[in-house]
């Protein structure tokens, strides 16, 4: 069959790779979510429905996209990115960042005129209302790390292509699914699995509860 | 005086607000009254410059917006009295706590705002505005949420005030409206339908 | 602190890209990895060498495509035709025989098509194109593909034009599942079969025949046409698997005591 240490190794790529890749999706949405979402401009609407249709690609497409630049004939082939963890990261982080970045702009739309409205009654300066804005529902940010973690450990395809599922190496949690599985080993497959569900009960559990007691 | 000319306000192709001519006096209480939808809250905001009409003019003896009381006033999710204290923080303005001890709200100080029913959030909310000391006070719906004690005392209050201020709000309800108010308008659907003193503008309500 | 995190991101990025690389990148093919052999021969090659294989395990068309990218440092297929084409191309520098084995034509129990007593491939192939009977292809382009077409070749057709000829476009692992499901016959390298823990009611019924000899090359991609290659640990992998340590351990390969690849020497 398979050892455990096998299993272990697959359990400890993904937390790496998904754990960067979710730490640089969030600051980056964040900053990005507030750029756009506190600011009226032309093009706003347009990157809006953008980022919206870009939170259902399919992650095999991302891995295509990613694989095309860093692929040795690509423009980044020189940086030697090709099935390494950091490949992997990069190709889990553009999975996550529209859905964390809609989600920010989505709260911010939200909250944020009557906010403003407000503050700007009683003479707040930009930075004030802000400053305000951000570290008023502290819940949410924890919302969107989750969510933005829970589809970069589970996603197959995108890391799988990039990564080339190598083992010690690049072969994740749902890299070693898929290749236990081509092999017959069902029973791996199907126990690999359990523990990305549980994984994801936690994390389900863990945003209700921050929701809950916000 | 506050003086509006021929001043329109459209949002996204949509018109929230259509040719509306009229003075705020200053020293009296206005009335803004009308259905769900017609323009209440956003003729409010134009008149403290909270947003600008799309075309008209006005003219107003306020230079920069002041402190109003809104329909959704800011929540903070924080302690009531984080949310009495961050707006003075903001405005570096004494407070003044006789509204806040009126309502008593110094038993609810440490709870959360999530915690609080509509009626007593409403009641922070006007301790709130009250709280700094205006010559000039914009009212959105103030007795919503009220039940029957505080919103008698609500009024109790506002007559206090009203002696040497300039109050201007909206409301619902002909009873609070007919207590404390001396000049009244009536839009409908973005337009004034009515704009009168006391006497006449009841009287075409009973007639 | 969002600056921070930026630069922090670039500088990881271009961090990969400073390193010296001390490891090799194989282009290899699923038959190959799903036996574990390549896992085995990585691990002892570093062991011995401190030189750490890297093996990217896609289908065969894929592999030569991604070399020809240089995506890799060394091919490792088993499609002799593709391979001496690279070559020609001038891809890859030259084709060792690495190792053989065969393939196998896998079925259901009973046997509908009663090919189990047949002696040559073509009579084979001749009852297996009858729309009576399922036949499971991969249709992905892979060694095993292109295998089963030219067997498909020797009857002169292209392939089954019915609805019994199935095409999974997938791997030899989901192949094998359809075809216990359907139970129909399906082409399958013996190592993928004999590693196989999903058999069902599926067995071997047609082998033997010098048709399904399946030879597997490697070749070093050429360092004259991407520079980048690490071509000295290259030849000393490849040198490695057909003179030295390797090749014992590819001969000592086995699976329920079964040796699943030979050597040439």
């Amino acid at each position: 069959m398979i050892e455990l240490s096998k299993i272990l190794e697959a359990i400890s790529i993904s937390l790496h790779v998904s754990f960067v890749s979710t730490l640089f999706g969030f600051f980056l949405s964040i900053f990005f979510g507030y750029l756009i979402g506190t600011r009226e401009f032309h093009f706003k609407k347009y990157i809006i429905s953008i980022l919206g249709s870009l939170t259902s690609i399919p992650p095999v497409c991302a891995g295509l996209v990613v694989y095309l630049i860093i692929s040795r004939s690509g423009p980044l082939g020189w940086m030697q990115l090709l099935y390494t963890p950091s490949a992997m990261i990069i190709a889990q982080f553009i999975i996550i960042f529209p859905i964390m970045t809609t989600l920010i702009i989505n709260y911010i739309e939200q909250e944020y005129p009557q906010l403003r409205e407000e503050l700007l009654s009683y003479g707040a300066s930009q930075k004030d209302i802000l400053m305000l804005m951000i570290t008023n529902q502290k819940s949410i940010y924890l919302t969107i790390a989750l969510i933005g973690f829970g589809r970069a450990i589970s996603e197959y395809g995108a890391a799988a292509i990039v990564g080339g599922s190598i083992d010690h190496v690049t072969r994740n949690m749902t890299a070693m699914i898929a290749l236990e599985t081509a092999k017959g080993n069902i029973m791996v497959g199907v126990s690999l699995g359990a523990i990305l569900i549980s994984l994801s009960l936690i994390i389900s559990f863990g945003i209700n509860y921050f929701k809950k007691n916000d | 005086m506050i003086k509006l000319k021929n001043v329109d306000y459209q949002i996204d192709q949509k018109i929230i607000l259509q040719s509306i001519n009229l003075n705020i006096e200053q020293g009296r209480t206005t009335v803004i009254m009308g259905k769900n939808g017609s323009g209440k809250s956003t003729l409010l905001k134009l008149l403290n410059h909270i947003i600008q009409p799309t075309s008209g003019l006005i003219q107003s003896y306020l230079k920069n917006p002041i402190p109003m009381l809104f329909q959704k006033p800011l929540i903070l999710k924080n302690t009531v009295s984080y949310n009495y204290q961050i707006l003075q923080k903001i405005k570096k303005f004494k407070i003044n706590t006789s509204w806040f001890d009126q309502f008593k709200l110094s038993a609810l100080e440490d709870q959360k705002m999530n915690s609080l029913s509509g009626g007593e959030k409403q009641k922070l909310f006007l301790a709130r505005l009250m709280s700094f000391d205006q010559s000039t006070l914009f009212l959105d719906e103030p007795n919503q949420s009220l039940d029957l004690e505080s919103e008698k005392l609500l009024a109790k209050l506002l007559l206090l005030e009203k002696k040497n201020k300039t109050i201007i709000l909206t409301l619902h309800d002909f009873e609070m409206a007919k207590k404390i108010g001396d000049y009244f308008i009536y839009l409908e659907n973005g337009k004034i339908l009515l704009q009168e003193n006391k006497q006449q503008f009841f009287d075409h309500f009973s007639s | 602190m969002n600056i921070i995190k930026k630069i922090f991101f670039v500088f990881v990025l271009f961090a990969s890209a400073l390193e010296a690389r001390d490891y090799i990148i194989v282009q290899s093919t699923t038959s190959t990895a799903n036996t574990g052999l390549l896992d085995l021969l990585s691990e002892k090659f570093l062991e011995e060498t401190g030189i750490e294989v890297r093996a990217v395990t896609v289908g065969t068309g894929t592999a030569i495509a991604n070399a020809q990218k240089g995506d890799g440092d060394i091919l490792m297929v088993h499609a002799k035709q593709d391979e001496l084409k690279f070559i020609e191309e001038g891809y890859g520098v030259e084709r060792f025989d690495l190792m053989y084995n065969d393939f196998v034509i896998v079925g259901p129990k009973n046997d509908p098509a009663n090919i189990k007593d047949e002696n040559e491939i073509t009579d084979v192939m001749k009852k297996l194109s009858s729309p009576s009977f399922k036949f499971i292809s991969r249709d992905d382009n892979s060694g095993t593909h292109k295998k089963e077409l030219s067997l498909w070749k020797m009857i002169n057709i292209k392939t089954p034009q019915h609805a019994s000829y199935i095409k999974t476009g997938s791997g030899m692992a989901n192949t094998i599942n359809i075809a216990a499901e359907m139970q129909g016959y399906v082409l399958t390298d013996r190592g993928t079969w004999i590693a196989f823990t999903n058999k069902n009611d599926l067995t071997i019924l047609f082998e033997g025949d010098s048709a399904l000899f399946n030879p597997y090359g490697i070749i070093a991609v050429n360092p004259n046409k991407f520079p980048h290659v690490e071509y000295e640990k290259s030849q000393q992998f490849i040198n490695w698997l057909l003179n030295g340590k390797g090749n014992e351990l590819i001969k000592a390969y086995a699976i329920d005591g079964q040796q699943l690849f030979f050597t040439y020497n």
